[in-house]
């Protein structure tokens, strides 16, 4: 049991989901946002998760992935994307933010679907974890060995 | 190791099961940490045939009394492979067409990790038990 | 268990009757035998601080095959050192002896 690779794999999936956590956590915050930095309402983001080896050296892990399809894998957030999705239109001619016709562009945030997505990643989450402390209590057992009865 | 065998075929398969099973616990491993990965298709390792063909092809070997089983670490690559499972629709019915069941993956990590345990306590009281007749019973 | 279904083949009773640790041992030079288990002990006492080298210094390795090499370096090393007290005894009772 090479300990820093199998604790390297679980503490990605632990890593990567709390990345998904917090990219879900903000679109839950900005789904009234009607001004984001590069102009136009928040656009809803998510992750992208990629499998990658988990060697622990750094040169293993620039190798192609498609050479060694049978390694094991730990993953990664290799970035996140912006929906393309359109904004939702309201109307509401009131609001500062409303173009000439009256129409308020929203995000186009679901917040039921976000909250299954951050469901999702919990249950990812704890299922990563238990898989790390599995994997401790397995140690020690190895550890074990050289103990006296 | 000629006269000078102190493990003996049982011991071998022992370490070797052991080996085995470490290696499994990282692709299951890797298949829960991979649960929302794009496309990704869960992995797992046959112990059964892993051993079979391990014993198989070292009969002669294990009947002279030799050491025969495979040393040194396992190239867990050659073992591994996708399995099917009856109900996996192989991700169609999801967007990112991912096919883990982290129940199921959960599952086998636990009975893998059981039967690892298991061999673990075997061969420490195999150890022991070596080390207390060399002491010639007296500890 | 369509593992245990192999031992059977392996098990034969001619294996049982030979004693486990003389597989083709050579004849008669006990010198040559003592030479060759100490080189052999003195290998897996090798392997065993190669694998600790290996995982304290550069914390790579497996852990388990680590414990197992020093497991076996330390049962082998016992054995050895029983048959030197052995063989100590056994001469120092022919020295012993009158003549």
């Amino acid at each position: 049991m090479d300990l820093f690779k199998i604790f390297s794999i679980s503490g990605s999936g632990m890593a990567a989901q709390r990345s998904r956590m917090s990219v879900v956590a903000g679109n839950l915050a900005n789904t009234e946002t009607t001004r984001s930095p590069d102009g136009g309402p928040y656009r809803r983001r998510d992750v992208i998760f990629q499998a990658v080896p988990a060697e622990g050296e750094f040169s293993e892990r620039l190798a192609d992935l498609s050479d060694r399809p049978n390694d094991v894998q730990g993953v990664e957030v290799v970035g996140i994307k912006q929906s393309i999705r359109p904004p939702r239109k309201i109307f509401d001619p009131a609001h500062p933010d409303a173009n000439p016709e009256g129409y308020v562009s929203l995000p186009d945030i679901n917040p039921i679907e976000e909250m299954v997505d951050m469901l999702s990643a919990a249950r990812s989450y704890e299922a990563n974890l238990s898989a790390y402390n599995t994997t401790k209590s397995l140690i020690r057992k190895i550890l074990d060995i050289g103990r006296n009865p | 190791m000629a006269g000078f065998q102190l493990f003996n075929f049982t011991h071998q398969l022992l370490e070797l099961s052991t080996r085995v099973r470490s290696a499994r616990h990282e692709v299951l491993s890797a298949n829960i940490a991979n649960a929302d990965t794009p496309g990704y298709r869960p992995k797992d390792l046959d112990f059964q045939s892993v051993m079979q063909s391990a014993v198989e092809s070292n009969t002669d070997a294990i009947a002279r009394g030799s050491e025969a089983l495979p040393r040194g670490p396992l190239d867990v690559r050659s073992m591994v492979y996708e399995p099917e499972y009856p109900d996996n629709r192989h991700g169609e019915d999801r967007l990112d067409k991912n096919s883990v069941s982290i129940d199921r993956q959960m599952s086998l990590l636990t009975e893998n990790s059981l039967a690892y345990e298991a061999s673990l306590t075997l061969l420490s009281r195999a150890l022991a038990g070596l080390r207390y007749v060399i002491g010639e019973g007296r500890r | 268990m369509s593992v245990i279904k192999n031992v059977d083949l392996v098990y034969r009773p001619e294996t049982l009757s030979r004693p486990q640790g003389v597989e083709q041992a050579p004849k008669g030079d006990f010198e040559n035998q003592l030479k060759s288990a100490l080189g052999e002990v003195d290998q897996l006492q090798r392997n065993a601080e190669q694998a600790i080298q290996q995982m304290v210094g550069e914390g790579k390795g497996d852990l388990q095959e680590t414990m197992i090499a020093l497991e076996k370096a330390d049962v082998s090393f016992r054995l050895m050192m029983q048959i030197r007290n052995k063989v100590l005894d056994a001469y120092q009772e022919i020295m012993r002896m009158q003549v």
